[in-house]
């Protein structure tokens, strides 16, 4: 026995999928007798796997990836709660869930960016540890990311080659010329590898992040929004080659917003709400209103009224935004066309899946421009002013100061290493003090704000940056609220919140209302329900008005580009 | 609050230590006993009333450089052209110094003032590089350096050479533009105290100005600046007119205190002040009261080396060194800073404190 448990362990290491199945054939009909002993080797199968491979032997194909219970915590904020997922080669299996629902922290996990905090990994059936994502590239899951990781400066091809690192330090261009043709052949890639990934559109540096996958022969492929970055026909030709890749034997996981997507190529879907798994459906049971539901959680939509104060007169509009589009660095439209007015006394509400434009809209309304976008077309007008092409900075010169809770509220919002006191003082330093800062009166302030917005800083002296997450967030969002101006932009900063300060969020939003016009974006509509007087719905750069009354249901197919 | 001080004391403590080993070792390949050498470099900066005067002396132009240099990293900028901003204030002073009659303490003030404009241009033209261009900092302040080493060279050997002198060199300034000696037969002079003046204003400047708050916060993250509405190109101007004119006087305080006249580069007026000060600055870690020790610092650093170099026969190449690591133990100081505090977060097991001080080394990193 202890000579068939060694020759087992080495061959097991050998090659796990070919020959562990009619190796432990042969090694339990030997020694029927023994079915409680343990294979002491490293993988630690347990008998009970034994059997069940020996049961169910090799034609049916087994789970390639297996993620057991994961669990992942970020101090008090559950990522990840007990979640199973199950991959098989030949499957397309469809994640989905709302931003924060935990989808990135699972796939970050199967990719060994992150570690879970308890449950299992099982790569053919062996418990493995992913300490960093070498690990899971050795054990043959490959992730397309979100964002590519293409060194700019070099060609499609050199960016294969440096990815292989193949042994040969000579040839490796050919090389890789010769793989990345052959892939490109075999799966109808249609590119110019020979062009500097710089002047690449998204798509092809999309295709060239595949065939980087497809030559390094991974097993298991974790495609991550794949469809955000591509336009029309390319996003129905990349779902056919989806299911082409599964029909070959890949494992695939495909995550995405788009339940048309989800629905076209998945065979299983799993919808993942607040961190844990809140449905499992097959293909044939999966349909769009479903969806939706699991997705955005609760049957019935309870929609809380809240009638406007209304002061709609003419003369009360402080931002009026006429038929804005706008390009990015690369060209690509982000905001198409886009038209809409507050008024003092209301909450424009814009909804939306991230990604839809939101962001880049705020940005050209605030003129802090971040993303570097170029306005093609449109007006914004801030009460009667045109502040189209002004700059943040222009548009306090000439005295049309708004506050703004900006997306990434904690990176952009606030400057971490100064303390609490000088964050207070941010975006109003003209109100304590024409050259001289009166700091006595910021303390104060500071300590007032504290106090009301219960931040758990010890005092105006504290660095920001030592806060937690939630109590940065606050400190924006405390700073902001209390400049009482006519006009807020509000960039929903609830998620790494708890559920009190969101509430008291939504009071502050409800409040403000008295005396500003204020425009609130987010994707959780429950918030967005309860405080919008009229919502609006961002896809793909345009803005939608979504009609009274609002329901839940009609806003999600909005949002997913449903009509 | 107070730990972080006490891990940065800490820290610092760490570095010098450090220095000090490496050092030794050094000297003692070279044959040096280093206990003996490090006892001529102290008795050389501080144990005589020469050296003392000396290491005042150096920490003049080490101090308003390293002001200058400060005014500008806090603003995030990377002003590495102290050197040339120098050569362009001891070039505005001179020009004062040679052309101008005034009573004793307007020329003084005069000169100090076309000083900070030279170099403030020249510090001020990098930043206008930048804006306009996107050039980067390092590297136009780097080069501008030796465009302004250069140029006065040329005026020494060109239009403003007194043939009547030995050096090729100036005519000697007026009694009305030298900055008096402290001490007589002693080197250090009344430059002190426009310089300690300087360091005062500086503080000020942080402390309580409108201006300062938005060079800080421009510093500290540029996207939170754009967002708050400051105009980042007005603002990297103004800190670079600053940053370059303060280190300017540096150069106005060492023709008009030491040298009395503007020299060419074969006997310089400058023996690196621009640079050495880019290690003083980052040794007070950014802090406008720190900079006043670290320049002293610096000063004895560059006097005793000279005395040990006299003492010992070293190259002064080779004590040179130490100046260097010393820039370089700074540099890495935040490594000290980020394992201390992990030592004493990671016995605190609890998961929400062990986030914050997970964000707290970042931000230290970042700072």
């Amino acid at each position: 026995m202890e000579k068939a448990s060694l020759n087992l362990s080495s061959q097991l290491s050998f090659s796990r999928r070919t020959i562990i199945a009619p190796c432990l054939r042969e090694y339990l009909s030997s020694r029927p007798q023994n079915f409680h002993v343990v294979v002491k080797d490293r993988f630690k199968l347990s008998i009970n796997l034994i059997a069940k491979l020996y049961k169910e032997g090799l034609n049916k194909t087994m789970p390639t990836l297996q993620l057991r219970g994961i669990t992942k915590r970020f101090g008090s904020l559950v990522a990840n709660n007990n979640i199973d997922l199950d991959l098989k080669p030949g499957e397309v299996h469809g994640l989905i869930g709302e931003n924060g629902a935990g989808k990135s922290t699972l796939m970050n996990i199967a990719y060994g960016l992150l570690e879970p905090d308890e449950g299992q990994i099982l790569v053919d059936e062996e418990v493995v540890r992913f300490k960093s994502p070498i690990d899971a590239l050795t054990s043959g899951i490959g992730m397309l990311h979100q964002h590519f990781k293409l060194a700019q400066s070099f060609t499609g091809l050199e960016n294969i080659a440096l990815y292989l690192q193949t042994n040969s330090n000579i040839n490796f261009i050919q090389e890789a010329e010769k793989k990345a043709h052959e892939i490109k052949t075999n799966y109808g890639f249609d590119i110019d590898l020979n062009k500097k990934v710089s002047v690449m559109g998204a798509h092809e540096q999309q295709l060239v992040e595949l065939i980087k996958l497809f030559c390094a022969n991974y097993k298991v492929l974790i495609l991550d929004e794949p469809t955000s970055v591509l336009v029309g026909e390319q996003i129905d030709r990349l779902l056919k080659q989806v299911i082409e890749w599964a029909k070959m034997g890949y494992a695939i996981v495909f995550i995405s917003h788009k339940l048309d997507e989800i629905i076209t190529v998945s065979d299983r879907i799993t919808v993942l709400r607040k961190g844990s798994v809140v449905e499992r459906m097959s293909k044939e049971e999966a349909s769009k209103d479903r969806l939706i539901r699991a997705v955005v959680g609760g049957e019935l939509p309870v929609v809380k009224k809240v009638e406007s104060i209304g002061l709609f007169e003419k003369d009360s509009i402080m931002l009026r935004v006429n038929n804005l589009s706008a390009v990015n660095n690369v060209k690509t439209t982000v905001i198409n066309d886009v038209s809409f007015q507050v008024s003092k006394g209301e909450i424009y509400g814009i909804a939306g899946i991230m990604g839809n434009g939101q962001d880049h809209l705020v940005d050209l309304i605030t003129g802090t421009n971040i993303y570097n976008n170029r306005i093609t077309g449109g007006k914004i007008y801030l009460k009667n002013y045109d502040v189209t092409y002004l700059s943040a900075s222009d548009i306090v010169a000439k005295g049309q100061d708004m506050a703004y809770i900006p997306p990434k509220a904690i990176e952009m919002g606030l400057a971490s290493g100064l303390s609490f006191a000088e964050n207070a003082l941010l975006r109003n330093m003209r109100s304590f003090g024409k050259y001289f800062i009166n700091w006595h009166k910021v303390v104060k302030y500071s300590e007032r704000m504290i106090s009301e917005y219960s931040i758990a800083a010890n005092s105006p002296k504290t660095r920001v940056g030592t806060l937690s997450g939630g109590n940065k967030i606050k400190t924006v969002i405390a700073r902001e609220f209390e400049r009482k101006t006519d006009l807020m932009v509000v960039f929903d900063p609830s998620a790494g919140l708890d559920i009190k300060s969101i509430k008291k969020l939504e009071q502050n939003l409800l409040e403000a209302r008295k005396h500003a016009a204020i425009v609130y974006v987010g994707d959780d509509l429950d918030m967005l329900l309860s405080v919008s007087d009229r919502i609006g719905v961002m896809f793909k750069g345009t803005l939608i008005e979504a009609g009274k009354p609002f329901s839940k249901e009609r806003i999600g197919q909005l949002m997913t580009g449903g009509a | 609050m107070k730990q972080e001080t006490i891990i940065n004391m800490i820290s610092l403590f760490v570095v010098i230590v450090a220095v000090l080993l490496i050092s030794a070792a050094i000297f003692a390949i070279a044959n040096v006993n280093p206990i003996e050498a490090f006892g001529h470099m102290v008795r050389g900066a501080l144990g005589r009333s020469e050296g003392l005067s000396e290491t005042v002396a150096r920490a003049i132009p080490l101090l308003f450089a390293a002001l200058g240099i400060l005014v500008a990293f806090k603003g995030g900028l990377w002003n590495v052209g102290a050197e040339g901003q120098f050569y362009m204030g001891a070039v505005g002073a001179t020009y004062v110094a040679l052309n101008m009659s005034l009573p004793q303490p307007l020329h003084i003030i005069a000169m100090m003032l076309f000083a900070f404009i030279f170099a403030a241009m020249w510090g001020g033209l990098a930043g206008f590089l930048k804006i306009k261009f996107g050039a980067n900092e390092i590297l136009t302040t780097l080069m501008l350096n030796y465009v302004a080493i250069w140029f006065t060279h040329y005026l020494c050997f060109g239009p403003w050479r007194d043939v009547s002198r030995v050096i090729t060199a100036t005519a000697w300034f007026p009694e009305t533009a030298r900055l008096s000696r402290l001490v007589t037969g002693y080197r250090v002079h009344t430059g002190i105290f426009w310089a300690l003046g300087v360091t005062i204003l500086i503080y000020l400047l942080f402390k309580y100005t409108r201006l300062g708050q938005t060079i800080k916060v421009m510093g500290c993250n540029q996207n939170a600046a754009r967002y708050s509405g400051i105009n980042i190109g007005k603002t990297i101007i103004i800190t670079m007119l600053i940053s370059g004119g303060i280190a300017g006087l540096a150069g106005a305080a060492e023709v008009s205190g030491i040298y009395y006249c503007l020299r060419n580069g074969s006997y310089p007026i400058s023996p690196g002040y621009g640079f050495y000060a880019i290690g003083a600055a980052l040794l007070a870690n950014l802090s406008v009261i720190g900079t006043v020790f670290a320049a002293f610092l610096f000063g004895a650093l560059l006097t005793g080396a000279a005395y040990l170099k006299t003492m010992t026969g070293l190259h002064a190449h080779s004590v040179n060194f130490m100046v260097g690591l010393l820039i370089l133990a700074v540099l890495a100081r935040n490594v000290f800073v980020k394992m201390i505090t992990k030592a004493i977060y990671s016995k605190k097991a609890v998961t929400p404190d062990k986030k914050l001080s997970d964000n707290r080394i970042k931000d230290d990193n970042k700072g």
